[in-house]
Protein backbone atom coordinates (compact mmCIF):
# COMPACT_ATOMS: atom_id res chain seq x y z
CA UNK A 1 0.00 0.00 0.00
CA UNK A 2 0.76 3.69 -1.09
CA UNK A 3 2.38 5.61 2.10
CA UNK A 4 -0.72 7.43 3.30
CA UNK A 5 -0.16 11.42 5.00
CA UNK A 6 -1.14 11.65 8.76
CA UNK A 7 -3.75 12.81 8.07
CA UNK A 8 -5.15 10.08 5.82
CA UNK A 9 -4.01 7.89 8.04
CA UNK A 10 -5.96 9.02 10.79
CA UNK A 11 -9.21 9.72 9.03
CA UNK A 12 -8.76 6.15 7.41
CA UNK A 13 -8.46 4.72 10.88
CA UNK A 14 -11.83 6.37 12.24
CA UNK A 15 -13.34 5.37 9.39
CA UNK A 16 -13.40 1.60 10.03
CA UNK A 17 -11.30 0.77 7.48
CA UNK A 18 -6.94 -0.33 7.65
CA UNK A 19 -4.64 2.52 6.61
CA UNK A 20 -0.77 1.71 5.56
CA UNK A 21 -0.43 1.68 9.09
CA UNK A 22 -1.51 2.49 12.76
CA UNK A 23 -1.96 5.80 13.49
CA UNK A 24 0.76 7.49 15.86
CA UNK A 25 -0.81 9.91 18.11
CA UNK A 26 0.98 11.94 20.51
CA UNK A 27 1.55 15.97 21.01
CA UNK A 28 2.74 18.02 23.89
CA UNK A 29 3.82 22.29 24.52
CA UNK A 30 6.50 21.55 26.37
CA UNK A 31 8.31 19.36 23.29
CA UNK A 32 7.05 22.02 20.80
CA UNK A 33 8.21 25.25 22.93
CA UNK A 34 11.67 23.30 22.97
CA UNK A 35 11.35 22.85 19.01
CA UNK A 36 10.72 26.50 18.73
CA UNK A 37 13.52 27.63 20.82
CA UNK A 38 12.22 30.47 22.66
CA UNK A 39 11.52 30.86 26.07
CA UNK A 40 7.69 30.10 27.11
CA UNK A 41 7.68 34.37 28.17
CA UNK A 42 8.45 34.72 24.02
CA UNK A 43 6.30 31.50 22.87
CA UNK A 44 2.89 32.40 24.84
CA UNK A 45 2.66 35.69 22.96
CA UNK A 46 3.98 34.82 19.61
CA UNK A 47 1.52 32.90 17.12
CA UNK A 48 4.52 32.31 14.54
CA UNK A 49 6.87 30.52 17.45
CA UNK A 50 3.98 28.55 18.69
CA UNK A 51 3.13 27.25 15.25
CA UNK A 52 6.67 26.67 14.28
CA UNK A 53 7.46 24.71 17.23
CA UNK A 54 4.45 22.27 16.61
CA UNK A 55 4.82 22.16 13.00
CA UNK A 56 8.94 20.79 14.04
CA UNK A 57 7.07 18.69 16.36
CA UNK A 58 5.01 16.41 14.24
CA UNK A 59 7.53 16.17 11.24
CA UNK A 60 10.18 15.99 13.31
CA UNK A 61 8.93 12.75 15.95
CA UNK A 62 6.73 11.44 13.29
CA UNK A 63 3.07 12.23 15.04
CA UNK A 64 -0.10 11.89 12.82
CA UNK A 65 -1.86 14.47 14.83
CA UNK A 66 -1.46 18.12 15.90
CA UNK A 67 -2.63 19.58 19.05
CA UNK A 68 -1.78 23.42 18.82
CA UNK A 69 -1.90 24.97 22.14
CA UNK A 70 0.60 26.70 25.25
CA UNK A 71 -1.70 26.05 28.05
CA UNK A 72 -5.72 26.12 29.58
CA UNK A 73 -5.72 29.33 30.81
CA UNK A 74 -5.58 32.26 28.42
CA UNK A 75 -9.56 31.77 27.43
CA UNK A 76 -10.04 32.40 31.13
CA UNK A 77 -8.89 35.77 31.48
CA UNK A 78 -11.73 37.66 30.73
CA UNK A 79 -12.93 36.37 33.79
CA UNK A 80 -10.21 37.74 36.04
CA UNK A 81 -8.15 35.45 35.95
CA UNK A 82 -3.88 36.36 35.96
CA UNK A 83 -1.26 33.62 35.15
CA UNK A 84 2.24 33.18 36.00
CA UNK A 85 4.51 32.16 33.30
CA UNK A 86 7.96 30.51 34.11
CA UNK A 87 10.03 28.98 31.29
CA UNK A 88 8.20 26.39 30.83
CA UNK A 89 4.80 26.76 32.82
CA UNK A 90 1.78 28.60 32.63
CA UNK A 91 0.25 28.55 35.20
CA UNK A 92 -2.88 30.62 37.25
CA UNK A 93 -1.57 32.89 40.26
CA UNK A 94 -4.78 32.09 42.63
CA UNK A 95 -8.41 30.31 41.99
CA UNK A 96 -11.20 32.65 41.57
CA UNK A 97 -13.17 30.68 44.65
CA UNK A 98 -11.49 30.95 48.09
CA UNK A 99 -8.78 28.35 49.06
CA UNK A 100 -9.86 28.50 53.07
CA UNK A 101 -13.33 29.73 53.03
CA UNK A 102 -16.04 28.58 50.67
CA UNK A 103 -19.04 30.60 49.96
CA UNK A 104 -21.60 30.31 47.56
CA UNK A 105 -21.88 33.85 46.41
CA UNK A 106 -18.79 32.96 43.87
CA UNK A 107 -20.96 30.93 41.52
CA UNK A 108 -24.63 32.95 42.11
CA UNK A 109 -22.46 36.44 40.84
CA UNK A 110 -20.81 34.67 37.93
CA UNK A 111 -20.77 36.61 35.04
CA UNK A 112 -20.61 35.40 31.42
CA UNK A 113 -17.53 36.42 29.60
CA UNK A 114 -16.43 36.17 25.92
CA UNK A 115 -13.68 33.38 25.96
CA UNK A 116 -12.29 35.05 23.21
CA UNK A 117 -11.80 38.71 24.67
CA UNK A 118 -8.18 37.97 26.51
CA UNK A 119 -5.04 38.93 25.27
CA UNK A 120 -3.70 36.00 24.33
CA UNK A 121 -7.00 34.43 22.49
CA UNK A 122 -5.63 35.80 19.28
CA UNK A 123 -2.13 34.49 19.18
CA UNK A 124 -3.52 31.24 19.96
CA UNK A 125 -6.22 31.79 16.87
CA UNK A 126 -3.21 33.16 14.67
CA UNK A 127 -0.80 30.65 15.63
CA UNK A 128 -3.54 26.99 14.65
CA UNK A 129 -4.01 29.28 11.16
CA UNK A 130 -0.39 29.03 10.64
CA UNK A 131 -0.16 25.78 11.26
CA UNK A 132 -3.51 24.76 9.19
CA UNK A 133 -2.45 26.72 5.86
CA UNK A 134 1.24 25.15 6.30
CA UNK A 135 0.45 21.51 7.20
CA UNK A 136 -3.12 21.03 7.07
CA UNK A 137 -2.92 18.27 3.90
CA UNK A 138 -0.56 16.63 5.76
CA UNK A 139 -1.46 15.73 9.53
CA UNK A 140 -4.52 15.50 11.48
CA UNK A 141 -5.79 18.76 13.29
CA UNK A 142 -7.49 17.83 16.89
CA UNK A 143 -8.92 20.88 18.88
CA UNK A 144 -11.66 20.91 21.64
CA UNK A 145 -11.63 21.09 25.55
CA UNK A 146 -13.03 20.45 28.17
CA UNK A 147 -17.41 20.63 28.61
CA UNK A 148 -19.06 22.85 31.52
CA UNK A 149 -18.22 21.28 34.48
CA UNK A 150 -14.81 20.83 34.11
CA UNK A 151 -14.62 24.72 32.93
CA UNK A 152 -16.27 25.80 35.62
CA UNK A 153 -13.76 23.73 38.02
CA UNK A 154 -10.88 24.95 36.35
CA UNK A 155 -12.16 28.59 36.25
CA UNK A 156 -12.91 28.14 40.27
CA UNK A 157 -9.99 25.70 41.49
CA UNK A 158 -10.46 22.11 40.70
CA UNK A 159 -10.65 21.25 44.17
CA UNK A 160 -12.83 24.68 45.23
CA UNK A 161 -15.68 23.13 42.68
CA UNK A 162 -15.14 19.65 43.63
CA UNK A 163 -15.93 20.95 47.39
CA UNK A 164 -18.46 23.28 46.45
CA UNK A 165 -20.31 20.80 44.24
CA UNK A 166 -20.73 18.79 47.48
CA UNK A 167 -21.23 22.02 49.82
CA UNK A 168 -23.69 23.99 47.52
CA UNK A 169 -24.96 21.82 44.59
CA UNK A 170 -27.66 24.26 43.72
CA UNK A 171 -24.86 27.68 43.52
CA UNK A 172 -22.32 25.14 41.25
CA UNK A 173 -24.57 23.38 39.09
CA UNK A 174 -26.74 26.90 38.60
CA UNK A 175 -23.09 28.38 37.32
CA UNK A 176 -23.00 25.75 35.29
CA UNK A 177 -26.41 26.09 33.70
CA UNK A 178 -26.46 29.84 33.23
CA UNK A 179 -22.67 30.74 32.46
CA UNK A 180 -20.26 27.76 32.25
CA UNK A 181 -22.59 25.82 28.85
CA UNK A 182 -22.86 28.63 26.70
CA UNK A 183 -19.13 29.69 27.52
CA UNK A 184 -17.89 26.64 27.10
CA UNK A 185 -19.70 26.00 23.47
CA UNK A 186 -18.84 29.08 22.35
CA UNK A 187 -14.92 28.11 23.50
CA UNK A 188 -14.66 25.21 21.71
CA UNK A 189 -17.10 26.16 19.07
CA UNK A 190 -14.54 29.47 18.70
CA UNK A 191 -11.47 27.34 18.76
CA UNK A 192 -12.63 25.23 15.87
CA UNK A 193 -13.03 28.21 13.54
CA UNK A 194 -9.09 28.67 12.51
CA UNK A 195 -9.01 25.11 10.94
CA UNK A 196 -11.49 25.73 8.76
CA UNK A 197 -11.94 22.48 6.76
CA UNK A 198 -9.23 21.33 7.70
CA UNK A 199 -10.01 20.43 11.03
CA UNK A 200 -10.09 16.55 11.49
CA UNK A 201 -10.90 15.73 15.01
CA UNK A 202 -12.76 17.43 18.22
CA UNK A 203 -10.97 15.98 21.44
CA UNK A 204 -13.37 16.08 24.35
CA UNK A 205 -12.05 16.09 27.48
CA UNK A 206 -13.88 13.73 30.00
CA UNK A 207 -11.33 14.58 33.69
CA UNK A 208 -15.02 15.50 35.28
CA UNK A 209 -16.04 11.88 34.65
CA UNK A 210 -12.72 9.83 36.32
CA UNK A 211 -14.34 7.27 38.75
CA UNK A 212 -12.18 9.24 41.46
CA UNK A 213 -13.26 13.18 40.57
CA UNK A 214 -17.24 12.34 40.32
CA UNK A 215 -19.31 12.39 43.00
CA UNK A 216 -21.39 9.28 42.63
CA UNK A 217 -24.90 11.28 42.97
CA UNK A 218 -24.43 13.78 40.12
CA UNK A 219 -22.20 11.71 37.95
CA UNK A 220 -25.82 11.81 35.54
CA UNK A 221 -26.54 15.18 35.72
CA UNK A 222 -22.95 16.13 34.99
CA UNK A 223 -22.68 13.89 31.84
CA UNK A 224 -26.12 14.89 30.66
CA UNK A 225 -24.45 18.74 30.62
CA UNK A 226 -21.42 17.62 28.64
CA UNK A 227 -23.17 15.30 26.53
CA UNK A 228 -25.72 19.02 25.68
CA UNK A 229 -22.52 21.18 25.47
CA UNK A 230 -21.01 18.18 22.49
CA UNK A 231 -24.22 18.46 20.80
CA UNK A 232 -24.53 22.06 20.76
CA UNK A 233 -20.85 22.21 19.33
CA UNK A 234 -21.22 19.52 16.93
CA UNK A 235 -24.60 21.76 15.61
CA UNK A 236 -22.25 24.91 15.76
CA UNK A 237 -19.58 23.20 13.48
CA UNK A 238 -22.24 22.08 11.42
CA UNK A 239 -20.68 18.78 9.80
CA UNK A 240 -19.78 15.70 11.31
CA UNK A 241 -15.99 16.08 12.93
CA UNK A 242 -15.27 13.16 14.57
CA UNK A 243 -14.90 13.12 18.45
CA UNK A 244 -12.39 11.76 20.81
CA UNK A 245 -12.54 10.97 24.22
CA UNK A 246 -9.38 12.45 26.32
CA UNK A 247 -8.85 10.60 29.30
CA UNK A 248 -5.43 11.38 31.35
CA UNK A 249 -6.82 10.56 34.77
CA UNK A 250 -5.77 6.76 36.50
CA UNK A 251 -9.45 5.72 36.77
CA UNK A 252 -10.81 6.72 33.49
CA UNK A 253 -14.63 5.28 33.76
CA UNK A 254 -14.60 4.10 30.34
CA UNK A 255 -18.28 2.04 31.06
CA UNK A 256 -19.99 4.73 32.05
CA UNK A 257 -18.86 7.35 28.96
CA UNK A 258 -19.62 4.98 26.34
CA UNK A 259 -23.08 4.35 27.87
CA UNK A 260 -23.60 7.66 28.39
CA UNK A 261 -22.26 8.96 25.77
CA UNK A 262 -23.16 6.22 22.90
CA UNK A 263 -22.87 7.22 18.96
CA UNK A 264 -21.12 11.16 20.15
CA UNK A 265 -18.38 9.49 20.24
CA UNK A 266 -15.93 8.18 17.55
CA UNK A 267 -12.80 7.31 19.48
CA UNK A 268 -12.11 6.32 23.04
CA UNK A 269 -8.27 7.97 24.03
CA UNK A 270 -7.28 6.94 27.30
CA UNK A 271 -3.62 6.26 29.57
CA UNK A 272 -2.91 2.71 29.17
CA UNK A 273 -0.48 1.27 30.04
CA UNK A 274 -0.70 3.84 33.09
CA UNK A 275 -3.99 3.79 34.15
CA UNK A 276 -6.06 0.90 36.02
CA UNK A 277 -8.46 0.29 32.48
CA UNK A 278 -6.46 -2.53 30.52
CA UNK A 279 -6.10 -2.21 26.98
CA UNK A 280 -7.17 -5.71 27.31
CA UNK A 281 -10.51 -4.85 28.29
CA UNK A 282 -11.26 -1.50 26.08
CA UNK A 283 -10.53 -3.63 22.93
CA UNK A 284 -13.05 -6.56 23.77
CA UNK A 285 -15.47 -4.34 25.11
CA UNK A 286 -15.65 -0.87 22.89
CA UNK A 287 -13.40 -2.40 19.95
CA UNK A 288 -16.61 -3.24 17.67
CA UNK A 289 -18.26 0.48 18.38
CA UNK A 290 -15.42 2.73 19.06
CA UNK A 291 -11.78 3.21 17.45
CA UNK A 292 -9.30 2.96 20.29
CA UNK A 293 -6.11 4.86 21.05
CA UNK A 294 -3.59 4.54 23.68
CA UNK A 295 -0.29 2.45 24.41
CA UNK A 296 1.90 4.51 25.07
CA UNK A 297 2.89 4.91 28.58
CA UNK A 298 4.06 8.84 28.45
CA UNK A 299 5.11 9.09 32.23
CA UNK A 300 7.46 5.98 32.58
CA UNK A 301 8.28 3.80 29.92
CA UNK A 302 8.47 7.08 27.15
CA UNK A 303 9.98 9.47 29.79
CA UNK A 304 12.38 6.72 31.43
CA UNK A 305 12.58 3.98 29.67
CA UNK A 306 15.39 3.02 27.34
CA UNK A 307 14.74 2.79 23.11
CA UNK A 308 14.42 -1.07 23.71
CA UNK A 309 11.70 -0.88 26.61
CA UNK A 310 9.91 1.63 23.96
CA UNK A 311 10.20 -1.03 21.31
CA UNK A 312 8.67 -3.57 23.22
CA UNK A 313 5.66 -1.12 24.72
CA UNK A 314 4.79 -0.79 20.99
CA UNK A 315 5.13 -4.47 20.53
CA UNK A 316 3.38 -5.24 23.32
CA UNK A 317 0.16 -2.53 22.51
CA UNK A 318 0.21 -3.74 19.03
CA UNK A 319 -0.18 -7.26 20.10
CA UNK A 320 -3.44 -6.59 22.06
CA UNK A 321 -5.01 -4.19 19.70
CA UNK A 322 -4.01 -3.61 16.42
CA UNK A 323 -5.87 -6.28 14.50
CA UNK A 324 -8.87 -6.46 16.98
CA UNK A 325 -9.87 -2.95 16.50
CA UNK A 326 -9.54 0.11 14.52
CA UNK A 327 -6.55 1.06 16.83
CA UNK A 328 -3.86 4.13 17.08
CA UNK A 329 -0.83 4.19 19.14
CA UNK A 330 -1.41 6.87 21.43
CA UNK A 331 -0.25 8.54 24.64
CA UNK A 332 -2.56 9.16 27.64
CA UNK A 333 -1.93 12.69 27.84
CA UNK A 334 0.79 15.41 26.33
CA UNK A 335 4.87 14.68 26.56
CA UNK A 336 6.79 15.64 29.19
CA UNK A 337 9.67 17.86 29.02
CA UNK A 338 12.38 15.57 29.33
CA UNK A 339 11.45 12.87 26.91
CA UNK A 340 14.49 11.54 25.75
CA UNK A 341 14.69 12.03 21.90
CA UNK A 342 15.97 8.63 21.26
CA UNK A 343 12.76 7.37 22.46
CA UNK A 344 10.78 9.43 20.41
CA UNK A 345 12.75 8.52 17.41
CA UNK A 346 12.12 4.67 19.17
CA UNK A 347 8.04 4.93 18.91
CA UNK A 348 8.09 6.13 15.29
CA UNK A 349 10.66 3.54 14.35
CA UNK A 350 8.61 0.44 16.46
CA UNK A 351 5.18 2.14 15.30
CA UNK A 352 6.58 1.51 11.75
CA UNK A 353 8.23 -2.41 12.46
CA UNK A 354 4.72 -3.54 14.28
CA UNK A 355 2.44 -1.36 13.37
CA UNK A 356 2.09 -1.95 9.07
CA UNK A 357 -0.32 -3.64 8.13
CA UNK B 1 -21.24 17.69 81.39
CA UNK B 2 -20.54 14.76 79.83
CA UNK B 3 -23.89 14.22 78.22
CA UNK B 4 -23.64 18.02 77.01
CA UNK B 5 -19.83 17.13 75.17
CA UNK B 6 -21.65 14.18 74.00
CA UNK B 7 -24.28 16.71 72.40
CA UNK B 8 -22.00 19.15 71.41
CA UNK B 9 -20.10 16.40 69.65
CA UNK B 10 -22.97 14.30 68.44
CA UNK B 11 -24.02 18.19 66.67
CA UNK B 12 -20.67 18.51 65.17
CA UNK B 13 -20.77 15.13 63.37
CA UNK B 14 -24.40 15.77 62.44
CA UNK B 15 -23.33 18.48 60.14
CA UNK B 16 -19.57 16.94 59.20
CA UNK B 17 -21.33 14.19 57.56
CA UNK B 18 -24.57 16.13 56.19
CA UNK B 19 -21.60 18.82 54.40
CA UNK B 20 -23.29 21.70 56.22
CA UNK B 21 -19.97 23.58 56.31
CA UNK B 22 -21.63 26.94 58.09
CA UNK B 23 -23.27 24.50 60.47
CA UNK B 24 -20.67 22.54 61.51
CA UNK B 25 -18.13 25.92 61.83
CA UNK B 26 -21.48 27.21 63.82
CA UNK B 27 -21.65 23.79 66.17
CA UNK B 28 -17.67 23.79 66.69
CA UNK B 29 -17.62 27.31 68.03
CA UNK B 30 -20.47 26.60 70.22
CA UNK B 31 -18.98 23.17 71.63
CA UNK B 32 -15.70 25.32 72.15
CA UNK B 33 -17.97 28.44 73.76
CA UNK B 34 -19.77 26.09 76.18
CA UNK B 35 -16.77 24.55 77.44
CA UNK B 36 -15.91 21.31 75.34
CA UNK B 37 -12.23 20.44 75.75
CA UNK B 38 -10.40 21.38 72.50
CA UNK B 39 -8.65 17.91 72.51
CA UNK B 40 -12.19 16.34 72.14
CA UNK B 41 -12.94 18.37 69.34
CA UNK B 42 -9.93 17.83 68.21
CA UNK B 43 -10.30 14.33 68.05
CA UNK B 44 -14.03 13.76 67.31
CA UNK B 45 -12.69 16.32 64.04
CA UNK B 46 -9.91 13.79 63.08
CA UNK B 47 -12.13 10.82 63.78
CA UNK B 48 -14.99 12.40 61.03
CA UNK B 49 -11.86 13.14 59.00
CA UNK B 50 -11.01 9.53 58.77
CA UNK B 51 -14.14 7.82 58.41
CA UNK B 52 -14.30 10.11 55.09
CA UNK B 53 -11.13 8.58 54.09
CA UNK B 54 -12.36 5.33 54.94
CA UNK B 55 -15.23 5.89 52.65
CA UNK B 56 -13.78 7.29 49.99
CA UNK B 57 -11.49 3.87 50.24
CA UNK B 58 -14.71 1.66 49.99
CA UNK B 59 -16.14 3.80 47.13
CA UNK B 60 -18.82 5.53 48.52
CA UNK B 61 -16.80 9.17 48.51
CA UNK B 62 -15.63 10.49 45.67
CA UNK B 63 -12.78 13.37 46.16
CA UNK B 64 -15.09 15.75 46.00
CA UNK B 65 -16.23 14.29 49.32
CA UNK B 66 -13.13 14.44 50.47
CA UNK B 67 -11.89 17.93 49.55
CA UNK B 68 -15.49 18.98 51.42
CA UNK B 69 -14.50 16.82 54.72
CA UNK B 70 -11.21 18.25 54.20
CA UNK B 71 -12.38 21.48 54.27
CA UNK B 72 -14.76 21.52 57.45
CA UNK B 73 -12.16 18.95 59.19
CA UNK B 74 -9.46 21.93 58.44
CA UNK B 75 -12.14 24.75 59.39
CA UNK B 76 -12.28 23.41 62.64
CA UNK B 77 -9.04 22.29 63.46
CA UNK B 78 -7.64 25.68 63.12
CA UNK B 79 -11.02 26.90 65.59
CA UNK B 80 -10.20 24.43 68.24
CA UNK B 81 -6.01 25.44 68.04
CA UNK B 82 -5.19 22.33 69.90
CA UNK B 83 -1.53 22.01 71.10
CA UNK B 84 -0.54 18.45 70.34
CA UNK B 85 3.21 17.45 70.82
CA UNK B 86 4.40 16.71 67.14
CA UNK B 87 6.11 13.57 66.23
CA UNK B 88 8.11 15.23 63.63
CA UNK B 89 8.15 18.20 61.44
CA UNK B 90 7.59 17.99 57.41
CA UNK B 91 7.57 20.12 54.78
CA UNK B 92 5.68 20.18 52.08
CA UNK B 93 4.71 21.61 48.55
CA UNK B 94 3.58 20.87 44.72
CA UNK B 95 6.42 21.55 42.72
CA UNK B 96 5.99 23.79 39.39
CA UNK B 97 2.24 23.79 39.03
CA UNK B 98 -1.10 24.81 40.94
CA UNK B 99 -2.58 21.29 41.82
CA UNK B 100 -2.72 20.72 45.29
CA UNK B 101 -5.64 18.40 45.77
CA UNK B 102 -3.78 15.69 46.43
CA UNK B 103 -0.87 17.34 48.26
CA UNK B 104 -3.78 19.33 50.60
CA UNK B 105 -5.18 15.80 51.73
CA UNK B 106 -1.87 14.41 52.73
CA UNK B 107 -1.14 17.64 54.98
CA UNK B 108 -4.28 16.83 56.46
CA UNK B 109 -3.82 13.38 57.00
CA UNK B 110 -0.07 13.87 58.39
CA UNK B 111 -1.42 16.60 60.75
CA UNK B 112 -4.42 14.00 61.63
CA UNK B 113 -1.36 11.49 62.36
CA UNK B 114 0.87 13.52 64.50
CA UNK B 115 3.23 15.45 61.95
CA UNK B 116 3.66 19.20 62.02
CA UNK B 117 3.59 20.45 59.14
CA UNK B 118 4.94 22.96 57.13
CA UNK B 119 2.92 23.80 53.67
CA UNK B 120 5.11 25.85 51.29
CA UNK B 121 2.01 25.61 48.92
CA UNK B 122 1.72 25.46 45.11
CA UNK B 123 3.89 26.36 42.04
CA UNK B 124 7.11 25.38 44.67
CA UNK B 125 10.33 25.74 42.94
CA UNK B 126 13.49 24.11 44.39
CA UNK B 127 15.05 26.99 45.63
CA UNK B 128 11.99 27.47 48.11
CA UNK B 129 12.37 24.29 49.21
CA UNK B 130 16.21 25.13 50.42
CA UNK B 131 15.14 28.14 51.87
CA UNK B 132 12.19 26.71 53.65
CA UNK B 133 14.42 23.56 55.02
CA UNK B 134 17.19 25.79 56.27
CA UNK B 135 14.57 27.62 58.02
CA UNK B 136 12.02 25.13 59.55
CA UNK B 137 14.67 21.86 59.45
CA UNK B 138 12.23 19.56 59.05
CA UNK B 139 12.59 15.68 59.20
CA UNK B 140 10.81 15.07 56.13
CA UNK B 141 10.56 16.77 52.95
CA UNK B 142 7.48 15.88 50.63
CA UNK B 143 7.40 17.21 47.20
CA UNK B 144 4.84 16.38 45.17
CA UNK B 145 4.57 16.63 41.06
CA UNK B 146 0.87 16.28 39.81
CA UNK B 147 2.11 17.00 36.09
CA UNK B 148 4.57 15.57 33.27
CA UNK B 149 6.07 19.16 33.18
CA UNK B 150 6.99 19.30 36.84
CA UNK B 151 8.68 15.83 37.18
CA UNK B 152 12.25 17.19 36.26
CA UNK B 153 11.67 20.09 39.54
CA UNK B 154 11.91 17.01 42.13
CA UNK B 155 15.09 15.64 40.78
CA UNK B 156 16.35 19.32 40.81
CA UNK B 157 15.06 20.00 44.35
CA UNK B 158 16.61 17.20 45.32
CA UNK B 159 19.97 17.78 43.90
CA UNK B 160 20.15 21.58 45.42
CA UNK B 161 18.96 19.81 48.66
CA UNK B 162 21.85 17.77 48.25
CA UNK B 163 24.44 20.21 46.76
CA UNK B 164 23.93 22.13 50.01
CA UNK B 165 23.95 19.27 52.40
CA UNK B 166 20.69 20.03 53.67
CA UNK B 167 19.85 16.05 52.35
CA UNK B 168 22.53 14.46 54.99
CA UNK B 169 19.66 15.73 58.23
CA UNK B 170 16.55 14.64 56.32
CA UNK B 171 14.56 12.58 54.38
CA UNK B 172 12.54 13.36 50.98
CA UNK B 173 9.56 11.43 50.23
CA UNK B 174 8.09 12.14 46.31
CA UNK B 175 4.66 11.50 44.79
CA UNK B 176 2.01 12.67 42.37
CA UNK B 177 0.04 11.43 39.83
CA UNK B 178 2.92 11.02 37.38
CA UNK B 179 5.89 9.55 39.84
CA UNK B 180 6.72 5.88 40.02
CA UNK B 181 8.86 4.46 42.23
CA UNK B 182 11.03 3.79 39.29
CA UNK B 183 10.92 7.81 39.09
CA UNK B 184 11.83 7.96 42.70
CA UNK B 185 14.90 5.58 42.37
CA UNK B 186 16.17 7.68 39.94
CA UNK B 187 16.01 10.86 41.33
CA UNK B 188 17.29 9.23 44.91
CA UNK B 189 14.67 9.98 46.78
CA UNK B 190 13.86 8.25 50.19
CA UNK B 191 10.57 7.35 49.52
CA UNK B 192 7.47 7.10 47.27
CA UNK B 193 4.22 6.92 47.43
CA UNK B 194 1.01 6.01 44.91
CA UNK B 195 -1.56 7.79 47.37
CA UNK B 196 -2.30 9.20 50.48
CA UNK B 197 -2.82 6.88 52.86
CA UNK B 198 0.19 5.40 51.70
CA UNK B 199 2.45 8.71 51.69
CA UNK B 200 1.26 9.18 55.90
CA UNK B 201 2.83 5.13 56.03
CA UNK B 202 5.94 6.24 53.97
CA UNK B 203 6.50 9.58 56.21
CA UNK B 204 6.37 6.97 59.27
CA UNK B 205 8.97 4.63 57.78
CA UNK B 206 11.12 7.50 56.88
CA UNK B 207 10.77 9.40 60.25
CA UNK B 208 11.86 5.69 61.96
CA UNK B 209 14.84 5.59 59.78
CA UNK B 210 16.24 8.77 60.21
CA UNK B 211 15.76 8.64 63.87
CA UNK B 212 17.72 5.10 63.28
CA UNK B 213 20.17 6.90 61.98
CA UNK B 214 19.46 4.83 58.69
Amino acid sequence: MAEMTGKERFLCNLRGEKPDKVPLLHWSVDLALAQSGVSMHQFAFDPEKIALGHIRYVQNYKADVCVVNTDLWWAFEPFGVEVYITDNLIYPKKTVADRRRPDPKVYEELEYRDPFSGRRAEVLRKAAAIVSDEIGDKVAFRQGGYGPVSNLALLMGVKEALRDLILFPEAVFGAIKRVMMDWTVDFIAGSLEPWKDRLTNINWGFASLDRDLAPPEYKEEIARLELEALWRVKERVGRDVPVTTHFCGPRPDLDFVTHTFGDALDELQFWWPGSEYSLEDAVSKFGDRYAIAAGIDHTRTLLLGSPDEVDAMVKASMEIAKDKCSFALSSGCELGIGTPEANLVALADARDKYGTY
Amino acid sequence: MKEDIEQHLGAIAASFLAFKYFEAEAAIKRALEAGVPREEVTKALMTLFLDALDRYDAGKYSIAHLTAAATIFETGFELTNAEVPPKGKVVIGTLGSSHYLGKDIIRLLLMADGFEVVDLGEIVFPDQVVEAVEREKPDIVALASMIIACLPLQQMTIGALQATGLKDSLKVLIGGAVTSERWAQVIEADGWAPNAPQAVEEANRLLRQLKEGV
